[in-house]
């Protein structure tokens, strides 16, 4: 934890000096970049929700096989999203699925999903992913809405797809 | 950014839409008749919200044709489902996109709501005719 926050202050002081040098400054590259960060791009939530979705669906599988069927078409597609949100943020497409609870690590602080933990009823199972579906959804909506017209085709279909997935699972 | 050419697009879809339906009806199993119906309901109501959206943005909204190729020979009920989420699927795309050639939120609301419905529709067809799986990872891509 500690280790990781002072690898990311590093990389944080790396970029602001490759801004400096980029600008062709010769004096010392002090405060050109003061300006606060540009505010996180809004793929990047839908990014996270997705692949923690991915995490839940292995997670049932591996809790109720007897479910596997129902849940792996809609896991493997749900994969495709992650591969084409990761494209759209110039993101390096290869990740392994356990990878996933790393990359999602300032999102998830305090969160619930811990791990996510699977109910012992099946039911109960295809519900807790529903919703989940659902959220992730209602997300790519609002996205789809405000953001600009390359992307917007791209993130209603993710939307469209939530919607469908959804109902498999109900 | 002038998303009336698109809106035509849409518009058109539907209008190819509804009278697939006719087909759809004509060759499916009874027992899906009142779904098939239903259907074609939700396509004739944005049909009309479509048409008038052009009309108030001062376009003529296109008329529909009096015939469409079908991509394949409907004759039984399988493939009048086959035909219902080709339907579908058609008509998801060209919503899909009107998203990418407005910028305006409300329109944009409007074609995700189109989009979603077409691709929940086709999706309940796909269901319906035992198609696996019954989902799309992009719909309308």
């Amino acid at each position: 934890m500690a280790a990781a926050l002072t690898r990311r202050r590093f990389l944080g002081c790396g970029g602001v000096l490759l801004v400096g040098a980029c600008t062709g400054g010769t004096g010392p590259a002090a405060p050109t970049s003061s300006a606060p960060p540009p505010p996180p791009d809004p793929l990047l939530a839908l990014l996270e929700e997705r692949e923690g979705l991915l995490a839940a669906y292995e997670a049932t599988g591996t809790a109720h096989p007897d479910l596997i069927g129902r849940v792996q078409p809609l896991q493997s597609q749900t994969a495709e999203h992650v591969t084409a949100l990761r494209l759209a943020l110039a993101l390096p497409t290869a990740t392994s699925t356990s990878s996933a609870g790393s990359s999602s690590t300032p999102a998830s602080k305090g969160g619930s999903t811990s791990g996510p933990a699977v109910p012992a009823d099946p039911a109960a199972a295809l519900a807790e992913l529903r919703s989940a579906v659902q959220a992730s959804g209602s997300a790519a909506e609002s996205v789809c809405v405000s953001t600009t017209a390359e992307r917007a085709p791209l993130v209603g279909s993710l939307a469209a797809a939530s919607a469908c997935h959804a109902l498999m699972l109900s | 950014m002038d998303p009336t050419d698109a809106l035509q697009e849409a518009l058109a879809a539907e209008h190819a839409v509804i009278w697939g339906y006719g087909v759809v009806g004509a060759a499916a199993a009874d027992n899906i008749l009142d779904r098939v119906r239903a259907a074609e309901q939700v396509h004739r109501a944005r049909r009309s919200d479509t048409a008038a959206r052009l009309h108030e943005a001062g376009a003529a909204p296109v008329e529909p044709e009096a015939a469409y190729e079908l991509p394949f020979d409907v004759v039984d009920p399988p493939t009048a489902l086959q035909l219902a989420v080709e339907l579908e699927s058609g008509c998801a795309a060209a919503w899909r996109y009107v998203l990418g050639q407005t910028d305006d939120a409300e329109l944009r609301g409007v074609a995700l709501a189109a989009l979603t419905a077409c691709a929940v529709q086709a999706t309940r067809w796909r269901r319906t005719a035992g198609i696996s799986p019954a989902t799309v990872a992009f719909p309308g891509q």
